[in-house]
C-alpha cells in the first residue's frame, strides 16, 4: 500500500487500530553479448571470443550494436554513471556495471533495457539516505534489472511503476531502504526471482495495483522488514512460491484498499513457502506492519486467494489468518464490478465527482482457500478466520494444532456446506487489541543481519540480455511442503 | 453490529496514534540530512543524484491528448514553523500579516530571498523541494492548532496538453483562494474535506470520529510568461477545457496543496487567522531545486506517468 497515502490519510491511525481489532487482528563481454566492450578492467571473464573479439569499444553511439542486434554499454568504462549509460541506450541494449559503489538514483524510461551488475555482491548502489530510489523504471516496458545490490535509499531499492508491461528482478539484494526493497506498482508481466530484501519499514517485496498481474515471485528471502510481502489491489496469475519469509513483523500480507486503483486484491497464489518467526518487534515498521504483527500469512480483505502447502511456524498471533480489512474514510466504495483488466492509477477524484463515504468500509475476505499447509507453534491459533460462513472461505487438509474457531475444517471445509463460524475469533481479537505494539525502529538505525554473499547470477558476464516478458507460470501442483531449515 | 459498536467506543485512543504517526514522518523528514559518504574503495562514479533530465522531445506519441491524466508526482511536507509574515503580500516587513503556518522550506520569513531558500533545508520528503507553502493558521476556540502535515500533489489539468506542461519558473509566487471571502469559494479551487475524501465542501463538514480535517487548495496552472509575482495574482490564471487562456499561455503543473489538521472536537469554534473558514487560502513560492523540478515535469507529467 502506498506508504504516503497511508500516512497522510486521516483514516490511517484508525485503520491501524481497526486492523488490530480485526486482525491483531491482522558482457559483458565481448563475445556473447555483442562484443561491444573491452571489459578487462572489470574483471569480466575472458569468455568465448570466437565471434567479435575485435569489436570496437562501445562509445555509446548508436552503431555500437553488433550482429546481435543490441549494444553493450559498460559502466564506468563507457559511461561514468549508470544513468549516463541508461540514457544513451536503445531498447534491447545491455548495460553492464562493474564492481563499485554508485551513489546514484537511476531513472529508466527506455523499453527493454537489461541493466546488469557484473557481481551481485560488489556492485552496490548506495542512496546514502539522501537519494530516493536505486533504480526506478517509470513507464518503460520490458526492463530487467539483474545482479546487484541497493542500500540506504529513502524510498525503494528497485522500483517499477506506471503502466508497465514486462519487468524482471533477478539476483537483486535490497537492504535498508525507506519504503520497499523491491516494488512493482501498476506493472504486470513480472518476474521477481533469486532476490533478497531486508530492513524496509513497509514490505521487502511488493506487487500492487494490477489485475491480472501475471507475475511470479520465486526463490526470494524477505526478512527484518515491516512486512515480508505486501500487495494492495493486486492479483490474477500472481504467484508467490518457493520463498522464505521470516523475522518480519508479519509475513505475507496481500490486502485491499480504495485509496489505490484496481481494488480489490484477489487471486494471489501462495504455495511452497517457508514462513516463520514473523513476530519480530525490532524492525522498522509502518502502521499496517505494526498491527498485522505476529501473523505468518494474513489474507486481509482479499478474494479467491489460495494458500497451499506452505510451512508456517512460530507466530505470536496466527500462522494463517483470514480477516476483513476495515478502511476508514474510504475514498471509494467496494466496486460493484471488479475490473477485468487494470493497471489504472487511482487518480484523486476531482471535487465535481466527489462522493461522500463517511465511516468504515469493510473489505471482506471472501472465498479464499487454505489447504495442505503445515502450521505449528502459533500463540493464539494456527488458523484464524474472522469472517462468517457467507464469505465462503474454506480450509482443508492442513496440518495444525489449534484454530479459531475450533473445528474450523469441519465448519468451513473445502467441499460441502459451510456452517456458522460463531464470534469466537472476534472476541479473541478484541482482547488482543490492548496489547502494546513495540514501536517502529528507525530504518536508518535498525540492526540488520549480514546476509553474507548472496548467490550471484550465473554467467553474468556472458549471458545474452533478455528483456522482460510474461513469465512462465509455475505448475504449483508439483510443489510440495518445503522442509524446515536445520 | 456489536463489533462495530465496540470499535467506535475505542476511537478516542486513536487520536494519539495519528499524531504519533505524523511525528514519525516529520522526524524522518527532519533527520534525512545524513552526511554523505562516497561509497567504497572502487568508487568509480558518483552520479548525478538527480538523474539526467530526459529529452523532453523523446515523448511517446501515443500519449493521451486530453485528461483526465494519470500524470503526477507528490511529496509530503511536514509543518515547519509559524510567523506573522507573508513573503508575497508583505515582503521585507515582518510581523504585519495574520499568523501563517509554513511547510517545506524551513527558513522562510518576510525577509527571505529566492537565493537563500535554495540553500536551506526543507520538511518535504523530497529533499530538493525547498519551495515554501503557507496557509493561515487554524484556531479552535481561539487557540492555534499545529497542523499534522501537508501534501503537495502535482498533476496536469484535464484541458491542457501533456507536452505543453512547463516547470514553474524559478521563483514564481502565487496564491490560491481569497483571504477576504465571505461567501463559499469555488470548490474546484478551495475547500475542506474529511481526511483524503474526495468530497470537498466550502466549510469543514461533519467528519467521522477522529477523522483529520484537510484544507485543500488547487493552484492556478497558467502563467503570463513574464511576471514572477503580482499584487492581485493576475500573473497566473486557471486552465479550462480549452487549455490556458491567450493572456496566460504558459502551461504549468496543477498543484493541489492540502494541509491536514487533527480531528476537530464537536462544539468548538473553528476559525482561520484570516477570518472565518471561508477565507481558506494558501501561497506557493517555487524555490524547488529547478533541475529537480524540471526533471519531475519531464519524467512524470509530460510522459503521463505516476511517479
Amino acid at each position: 500500500m502506498t506508504y504516503l497515502r497511508m500516512l497522510i490519510g486521516a483514516g490511517s491511525a484508525r485503520r491501524l487500530r481497526s486492523i488490530v481489532v480485526v486482525l491483531v487482528g491482522f558482457a559483458l563481454v565481448a563475445s556473447a553479448c555483442g562484443g561491444a566492450s573491452d571489459s578487462t578492467a572489470s574483471g569480466a571473464a575472458e569468455a568465448d571470443v570466437s565471434a567479435e573479439s575485435d569489436a570496437e569499444t562501445d562509445t555509446g553511439d548508436d552503431d555500437a550494436a553488433d550482429d546481435a542486434g543490441y549494444a553493450t554499454h559498460v559502466v564506468p568504462d563507457d559511461f561514468a554513471t549508470i544513468q549516463g549509460a541508461v540514457d544513451a541506450a536503445r531498447p534491447g541494449d545491455l548495460i553492464m556495471i562493474a564492481p563499485g559503489t554508485y551513489s546514484e538514483a537511476v531513472d529508466v524510461t527506455t523499453d527493454d533495457l537489461v541493466i546488469r551488475g557484473m557481481d551481485r555482491n560488489t556492485v552496490i548502489l548506495d542512496g546514502n539516505f539522501e537519494l530516493e530510489n536505486g533504480i526506478r523504471v517509470i513507464g518503460a516496458d520490458g526492463v530487467a534489472v539483474e545482479n546487484m545490490t541497493a542500500i540506504n535509499y529513502t524510498k525503494n531499492g528497485f522500483f517499477w511503476t506506471s503502466d508497465i508491461t514486462g519487468y524482471r528482478a533477478s539476483y537483486l539484494t535490497a537492504i535498508r531502504n525507506g519504503d520497499y526493497g523491491l516494488y512493482a506498482f501498476g506493472a504486470r508481466d513480472g518476474l521477481i526471482e533469486h532476490s533478497y530484501a531486508s530492513g524496509s519499514p513497509d514490505a521487502g517485496f511488493y506487487i500492487g495495483q494490477c489485475y491480472p498481474c501475471n507475475a511470479v515471485i520465486t526463490d526470494v528471502i524477505s526478512e527484518y522488514n515491516g512486512l515480508g510481502y505486501s500487495g494492495t489491489n493486486s492479483g490474477g496469475d500472481l504467484y508467490i512460491i518457493n520463498s522464505t519469509w521470516r523475522f518480519n513483523r508479519a509475513g505475507i500480507v496481500p490486502n485491499s484498499g480504495s485509496y489505490e486503483g484496481c481494488a480489490p486484491e484477489r487471486e494471489t497464489t501462495i504455495v511452497g513457502n517457508l514462513v516463520y518467526s514473523n513476530s519480530n518487534p525490532e524492525t522498522a515498521a509502518i502502521d499496517a506492519a505494526l498491527l498485522a504483527m505476529g501473523n505468518g500469512i494474513a489474507l486481509i480483505g482479499g478474494i479467491d486467494n489460495l494458500a497451499e502447502r506452505n510451512r508456517v511456524w512460530d507466530h505470536d498471533v496466527a500462522g494463517i489468518a483470514v480477516a476483513p480489512f476495515p478502511e476508514d474514510n474510504p475514498i471509494n466504495g467496494v466496486p460493484d464490478e471488479y475490473p477485468t483488466d487494470c493497471l489504472e492509477n487511482a487518480i484523486p477524484a476531482l471535487p465535481d465527482d466527489a462522493a461522500s463515504l463517511p465511516g468504515t468500509l469493510f473489505w471482506e475476505a471472501q472465498t479464499n482457500v487454505v489447504r495442505e499447509n503445515v502450521i505449528t507453534d502459533s500463540r493464539t491459533a494456527d488458523l484464524i478466520v474472522v469472517q462468517q460462513a457467507e464469505h465462503g472461505n474454506r480450509f482443508c487438509d492442513n496440518d495444525f494444532a489449534t484454530s479459531l474457531p475450533a473445528d474450523l475444517e469441519t465448519l468451513a471445509p473445502c467441499e460441502g456446506e459451510l456452517q456458522n463460524l460463531g464470534g469466537e475469533a472476534f472476541v479473541v481479537f478484541l482482547g488482543l487489541i490492548e496489547e502494546t505494539r513495540p514501536p517502529s525502529v528507525d530504518y536508518k538505525l535498525v540492526e540488520l543481519p549480514d546476509p553474507g554473499p548472496q548467490p550471484t547470477m550465473p554467467d553474468a558476464e556472458t549471458a545474452e540480455p533478455e528483456p522482460a516478458r510474461t513469465p512462465e507460470f509455475p505448475d504449483t501442483t508439483s510443489i510440495t511442503v518445503p522442509d524446515a531449515p536445520e | 453490529m456489536w463489533f462495530l459498536a465496540v470499535l467506535s467506543g475505542r476511537r478516542r485512543v486513536e487520536v494519539g496514534a495519528i499524531i504519533v504517526l505524523f511525528t514519525l514522518v516529520l522526524g524522518a523528514c527532519a533527520s534525512v540530512g545524513v552526511e554523505t559518504t562516497a561509497g567504497g574503495d572502487s568508487d568509480p562514479a558518483v552520479g548525478n543524484p538527480l538523474g539526467t533530465p530526459i529529452d523532453p522531445d523523446a515523448i511517446d506519441p501515443d500519449l493521451p491528448t486530453e485528461g483526465p491524466y494519470q500524470a503526477s508526482f507528490q511529496t509530503i511536507c511536514g509543518y515547519s514553523h509559524s510567523l506573522q509574515d507573508d513573503p508575497i503580500v508583505s515582503p521585507g516587513v515582518p510581523g504585519v500579516s495574520h499568523l501563517h503556518d509554513f511547510f517545506g522550506n524551513v527558513d522562510v520569513d518576510a525577509n527571505t530571498d529566492y537565493e537563500n531558500m535554495l540553500s536551506t533545508g526543507t520538511t518535504c520528503a523530497i529533499q530538493q523541494d525547498t519551495a515554501s507553502y503557507w496557509t493561515p493558521a487554524m484556531f479552535l476556540d481561539g487557540v492555534p492548532v499545529e497542523p499534522l502535515g501537508s501534501l503537495a500533489y502535482y498533476r496536469v489539468a484535464d484541458g491542457v496538453a501533456l507536452a505543453d506542461v512547463e516547470p514553474y519558473p524559478a521563483g514564481l509566487m502565487m496564491v490560491s483562494g481569497d483571504q477576504a471571502a465571505t461567501e463559499p469559494q469555488d470548490s474546484r479551487t478551495v475547500g475542506w474535506s474529511c481526511g483524503n475524501s474526495p468530497n470537498i465542501t466550502a466549510e469543514p463538514g461533519e467528519c467521522p470520529p477522529n477523522s483529520s480535517v484537510r484544507m485543500r487548495l488547487i493552484f492556478p496552472d497558467c502563467w503570463n510568461g513574464s511576471d514572477l509575482r503580482s499584487i492581485d495574482n493576475s500573473h497566473v490564471a486557471r486552465s479550462d477545457d480549452n487549455g490556458c487562456p491567450d493572456t496566460h499561455p504558459v502551461v504549468m503543473p496543477e498543484l493541489e496543496f492540502s494541509v491536514s489538521y487533527p480531528p476537530i472536537p464537536d462544539g468548538v469554534e473553528v476559525r482561520l487567522a484570516s477570518g472565518s473558514v471561508l477565507t481558506a487560502h494558501g501561497d506557493f513560492w517555487n524555490a524547488w531545486d529547478q533541475d529537480r523540478l524540471t526533471n519531475a515535469v519531464n519524467l512524470c507529467l509530460r510522459r503521463n506517468a505516476y511517479c
